[in-house]
């Protein structure tokens, strides 16, 4: 082992400029690999958590189109019970959302109305007390559940009573409302929700939200989830029909599947790839024949010794194995360096980047693994050309 | 056929080398032999193939046609592999430039010897100690082979060579570099060589040193022809 390394030293010193453009142009392509390695799989991670802040098995309908007494198209009541009526075995829930100025404060509540069976779908726990249930519901009871952050922030528990546009509520129950990837990358107030909301039941709201007696049926979103015994794409496909019936009057609104929110996330992702990937695989191929360049000048510059050595019985084998080694090294720590740099510097400032990055074993071992394979693939033949030249030969041309 | 005492047999061997305007022929019909023990030296104008002749001596090179037995070995019939094992275990060459690595000590080159060889470190820095020593090279281990006179960096580059006793000390213009007084110097060092058992076949432009050798090899036009000792 340490002849090894006092063979790498005498081929390092040999060409010290030469290894130090070499290990620069190295440690810039691997810099750029592990930055895109941490980006593919920062986007891969948010796509994971988008879909558990969506809810595994859950489709959700968004309305797109102002909610307003005008506009006849958007999601209604009534395309929910459709669902309910046809698809008996998954849970329906739909979200009607207003908001609401606070008492004492100059900003706004998300009050949404909702059913009973909502954080079911979203799968969202509870950190304390019960969700809204279905005597809430059918009772038309001002019961109300806050999210976790309303209860933090304003010190409201569970029992308290609040006003609500001068109205009392109970708050029977603190839910915790999830992360922010959907917020992030989707961007829909009516599928993320925002982290301070009241959730109140849907059949109180026409006679609280403005004190009339006139029924209004018009929806933000309906959510759907699909019990494990069946497909989603089949749900989706039969819901999608139901509700683009001729008569339904349904326009404007769109699908939310863990499929879509996958593919929004792949589509960046590619882009990305596409994009950063050419730039990074000419980083590598510039640096291999930066690489390339130094190995076959190495090889010039002492071939005096490789006569020497295979002089003194160096077989071929070790003669490449010397030459592959010494690229090996070189590429080995400009890749640590790279590496160990770039990772610490992810870990510190990822929250400062505008895009996820993902700081996991794969952002660490495909660098190594491509400053591995890069080494051995522009080394090789430098090295194969110096063991071909016999001693003799090695010799004569010094 | 190879004699048993010999150490070193050449029949009707032939050298060429493929070149730009075709093929160049260096060596043409040697045949010759070496005798355990002796101290041969080739002498002859550049370009006559005397460097060729010691390349193939020295196992760095085979012939184009013939047959070079080195002891029983005949080499042209061995394996490339075989060939370093038997260069790197029973030959020593000093070359006319030396070729120490510049960086390291004139112990570290001797060490060097054994790079190749599977010997265990502590016994590979006792024989090189032994050849330092031989050599007279005790004074200067430390230091680095490129602040070395021409003299000291040849008696460095025979000790290396010898530092494994090889059955072949081959020397190619050892003295070539040096001023008088190193080369005869060195010239004394291969005689106690000799004298201590170890066959030498080493080629010179200088016929002074004939007084040392058993045998004058004279290499004109490719060609090796025996003359006697005067």
């Amino acid at each position: 082992m340490w002849r090894t390394i006092r063979d790498i030293a005498d081929g390092i010193r040999a060409q010290p400029a030469g290894v130090a453009i070499s290990f620069s142009a190295i440690t810039i392509s691997i810099v750029s690999l592990t930055v895109l390695m941490a980006v593919v799989g920062g986007l891969r991670d948010r796509a994971d958590e988008m879909i558990d802040e969506l809810g595994v098995n859950v489709i959700a309908i968004i309305n797109q189109a102002e909610v307003n007494e005008t506009n006849k198209s958007g999601l209604r009541m009534h395309h929910a019970s459709l669902l309910e009526q046809n698809l008996p075995d998954h849970l329906v829930a739909t979200l009607r959302r207003y908001d609401v100025p606070t008492l004492g404060a100059n900003s706004f509540l998300s009050v949404v109305a909702t059913d009973s069976s909502f954080a079911d779908i979203r799968q969202w726990r509870l950190s304390d007390g019960r969700f809204l249930d279905t005597r809430d519901i059918d009772g038309r009871e001002r019961s109300a559940v806050i999210s976790h952050t309303l209860a933090s922030q304003w010190g409201w528990k569970t029992g308290d009573i609040i006003m609500l546009r001068n109205m009392p509520f109970n708050i029977v129950g603190i839910v915790e409302t999830g992360g922010t990837a959907l917020d992030t990358e989707v961007g829909d107030s009516n599928l993320i929700l925002g982290e301070r909301v009241v959730f109140v039941p849907k059949t109180l709201v026409p006679y609280w939200a403005d004190g009339s007696m006139r029924t209004d049926d018009r929806l933000d979103a309906i959510f759907l989830k699909v019990p494990n015994s069946t497909s989603l794409k089949s749900s989706e496909k039969i819901s999608r029909r139901l509700l683009t019936e001729p008569g339904s009057h349904l326009e404007d609104v769109s699908w939310v599947t863990p499929e879509t929110l996958i593919q929004s996330i792949n589509n960046l992702g590619n882009t990305i790839s596409l994009v950063a990937g050419s730039v990074v695989a000419l980083a590598l191929f510039l640096a291999g024949t930066t690489l390339m360049s130094l190995m076959l000048t190495n090889v010039r510059s002492r071939i005096s010794e490789i006569g020497l050595r295979r002089a003194l019985g160096a077989s071929r084998q070790d003669i490449i194995s010397m030459f592959l080694m010494e690229a090996c090294l070189i590429t080995g720590i400009a890749a640590v360096v790279a590496i160990g740099g770039t990772y610490l510097l992810l870990v510190l400032g990822r929250n400062a980047l505008p895009v996820p990055v993902s700081t996991g074993s794969g952002t660490i071992i495909i660098p190594l693994v491509a400053a591995f394979i890069l080494s051995i693939t522009f080394s090789y033949w430098p090295a194969k050309n110096a063991a071909r030249i016999t001693p003799s030969e090695a010799l004569r041309n010094d | 056929m190879n004699n048993s005492a010999n150490i070193l047999q050449l029949d009707d061997v032939n050298k060429s080398f493929q070149a730009s305007h075709g093929c160049v022929d260096v060596l043409h019909s040697v045949s010759l032999s070496l005798v355990q023990g002796e101290f041969a030296i080739v002498t002859g104008p550049s370009g006559s193939g005397k460097s060729t002749f010691l390349h193939l001596a020295a196992l760095l090179d085979v012939p184009t046609s013939g047959e070079l037995f080195f002891e029983e070995h005949e080499i042209t019939s061995l394996r490339s592999n075989d060939l370093d094992d038997l260069r790197k275990n029973s030959i020593g060459i000093v070359f006319q430039k030396y070729y120490l690595l510049p960086h390291r000590s004139v112990f570290e080159n001797i060490l060097f010897r054994f790079r190749y060889l599977d010997y265990s470190s502590s016994n590979a820095k006792t024989m090189a100690n032994e050849a330092l020593e031989m050599m007279h090279l005790n004074a200067i281990a430390d230091r680095p082979a490129r602040l070395l006179s021409g003299g000291e960096m040849q008696r460095v580059a025979i000790a290396r060579a010898i530092a494994v006793v090889p059955k072949l000390l081959v020397a190619d213009e050892p003295t070539g570099n040096l001023d008088s007084s190193s080369a005869n110097a060195v010239m004394d060092y291969l005689r106690m060589l000799n004298q201590a058992g170890i066959t030498i076949l080493m080629a010179t432009h200088n016929e002074s040193f004939l007084k040392y050798c058993s045998k004058h090899l004279v290499c004109e036009n490719g060609r090796i022809t025996e003359q006697g000792i005067s």
